[in-house]
């Protein structure tokens, strides 16, 4: 679905190097404004491209620009309009949440008489209680992620750059999380959210972006990404290994197979190209094999990310789905 | 912390003011502030204690924020890394002030209040010189706390790491002086006494080099700053 605003973030033929290593390779990107995922795997350089919105690593070369402005021209008005959520352990356990919010806020700018009250607003929207007057120090996981998030907020900035923010949390936590996260958006606030569970960025993202190895690999809507192909199956077979392998290579000549996984005496297939399973059934019978179960697949982001990431080159221009 | 301010201002300024009150005096005068172990800067207990705060105070200020990993709390906002670098100086100065500086504008007003003579322009003057002399010691022993506790995460390694720096200076230039008198600069609390002869219009003695003094001077309260920048600016980055 195409997005008719403004981009918030855009990247252009961005290159970020630590010594030898390239953490950015020419990244050209545009990130829009509401929900958007983070993702790619480790070293794929998310959190780098992040340190390049917040103005903390020098760009090689090309250009990053944030809601129009340059971090490395315009560092404090950038900074100001970005709240951020890092993923590791970072806050300052010797105060209390109050104390941290209220204090992160004046440095951002929130006058003193206006910062506590802030901070306890901040703090009622995360759900955190009573606790928030020990310190820090005391705080299980959950609770100090809340508190992450919370200072994050506490100068109400327009853009919010979310760091793996469920990490560490139980699943009810994680519910809450997403929950608030999602908040945030229906609040008019664009966030990228940064996070390796496909899950997570599906059920509150609408947007994705795919970075591997410091490129884009894809980038598109939630619904575009997992929309259904015409004649996609997933089935899976129980039988005797070699059958089951013969099953594989004559799917694999007749149809466009699109994933396989073995398991003992099983194998699992998506696979594009039927016009329906009846075909397919029949095959699976006449090889003496077992069917646990035929559906017509709608492939889940974690597909679509495992195909963009599996791809066999790495062309100039990104896969654009 | 609390107690070894409020122990030092009993000890080093309470007591002295008690007495120079009760005893008849003409006015505030420098012998006062740097004359003898009677004065307020020419006491060794002053400097001593100037010394034990500042260690406990710049232990914490920076070395607090590397255990906790929070310096991407601070950069992620609208701050440079001299801002935070200001703050923490101007946190730390506001503490020393307590001891350097409040007290000796106390004292100076206390006596000027009840001094017999008439010359007050006078009094106002070495009291001018005092607030000078305080805002200095203030910043003298910072700059170099403040770069210890930026290279390490522990406050105890900060703080004592401080304390034996100074110690170690004082002893080696004790142990030199005796073939240069110019080692005499090295050690911190000379270098202080000196210092305070300057700005009460006593000079330096002659056996030591001004440039030398000055390059001294300028190396302990600049440098350890620069160093200090430097480590805060490589941890903004993620270095």
């Amino acid at each position: 679905m195409e997005n008719p605003k403004a981009p918030e973030i855009v990247a252009e033929n961005l290159v970020v190097r630590y010594g030898h290593t390239i953490a950015l390779d020419n990244l050209s990107v545009e990130i829009p404004p509401g929900l958007v995922g983070l993702l790619g795997p480790n070293g794929a350089g998310k959190s780098t491209l992040i340190k390049a919105l917040l103005g903390l690593v020098e760009p090689r070369s090309g250009d990053v620009r944030v809601m129009g402005l340059d971090p490395r021209a315009n560092l404090v008005e950038v900074r100001d309009m970005l709240g951020y959520m890092p993923e590791h352990d970072c806050l300052i356990k010797e105060l209390n949440a109050v104390r941290l919010v209220s204090y992160m806020g004046q440095i951002s700018g929130v006058r003193s008489a206006d910062a506590i009250q802030r901070a306890h607003e901040v703090l009622d929207f995360v759900n955190v209680g009573e606790e928030r007057y020990r310190e820090i120090e005391s705080y299980s996981t959950g609770m100090k992620q809340r508190v992450k998030l919370a200072q994050a907020l506490a100068h109400d900035p327009p853009l919010l750059l979310l760091d793996e923010p469920t990490n560490g949390m139980d699943p009810a936590g994680r519910e809450e999380m997403l929950s608030l996260i999602s908040d945030i958006g229906r609040a008019g606030k664009t966030v990228l959210m940064s996070s390796h569970i496909l899950d997570e960025v599906q059920a509150v993202c609408e947007h994705v972006t795919i970075l591997h190895l410091g490129r884009l690999r894809g980038e598109g809507s939630i619904e575009d990404l997992t929309r259904g192909k015409e004649g996609r199956y997933k089935v899976e077979a129980r039988g005797d290994p070699e059958r089951l392998r013969d099953m594989l290579g004559e799917l694999e000549s007749r149809y466009q197979v699109v994933s396989s996984q073995a398991g003992v005496e099983s194998l699992e297939i998506v696979l594009d190209g039927l016009e329906d399973g009846s075909e397919l059934l029949r095959l699976i019978g006449e090889l003496g094999l077992q069917v646990r179960s035929l559906r017509k697949g709608r492939p889940d982001l974690e597909e679509a990310f495992v195909q963009t990431i599996g791809g066999d080159s790495v062309g100039d221009q990104p896969d654009r789905l | 912390m609390l107690i070894l301010l409020f122990i030092g201002i009993i000890l080093v300024h309470a007591f002295p003011l008690i007495f120079k009150v009760l005893i008849p005096h003409e006015g505030l005068t420098s012998g006062d502030m740097i004359g003898g172990d009677s004065s307020i800067f020419g006491g060794g207990l002053f400097l001593l204690l100037t010394m034990l705060l500042a260690a406990v105070v710049t232990s914490d200020l920076i070395s607090r924020d590397l255990s906790d990993n929070s310096f991407v709390l601070y950069f992620s906002r609208p701050i440079r890394p001299v801002d935070y670098l200001i703050g923490k100086v101007g946190g730390g100065f506001g503490i020393m002030s307590m001891f350097c500086l409040l007290p000796v504008m106390v004292f100076g007003i206390a006596i000027i209040a009840t001094q017999s003579g008439s010359d007050y322009l006078a009094s106002l003057e070495v009291l001018g010189l005092s607030l000078v002399a305080g805002a200095l010691t203030s910043l003298f022993f910072l700059g170099f706390g403040m770069m210890l506790s930026s290279i390490t995460r522990s406050r105890a390694y900060a703080g004592v790491g401080t304390f034996v720096s100074f110690f170690v200076l004082s002893i080696i230039s004790g142990v030199f002086s005796n073939v240069d008198p110019n080692w005499q600069l090295a050690n911190p609390f000379n270098l202080l006494q000196y210092t305070y002869g300057i700005i009460f219009g006593e000079g330096l003695p002659e056996e030591l080099l001004p440039g030398l003094y000055w390059a001294v001077l300028i190396s302990i309260l600049v440098v350890p700053l620069l160093l200090a920048y430097w480590r805060i600016y490589s941890k903004a980055v993620g270095k």
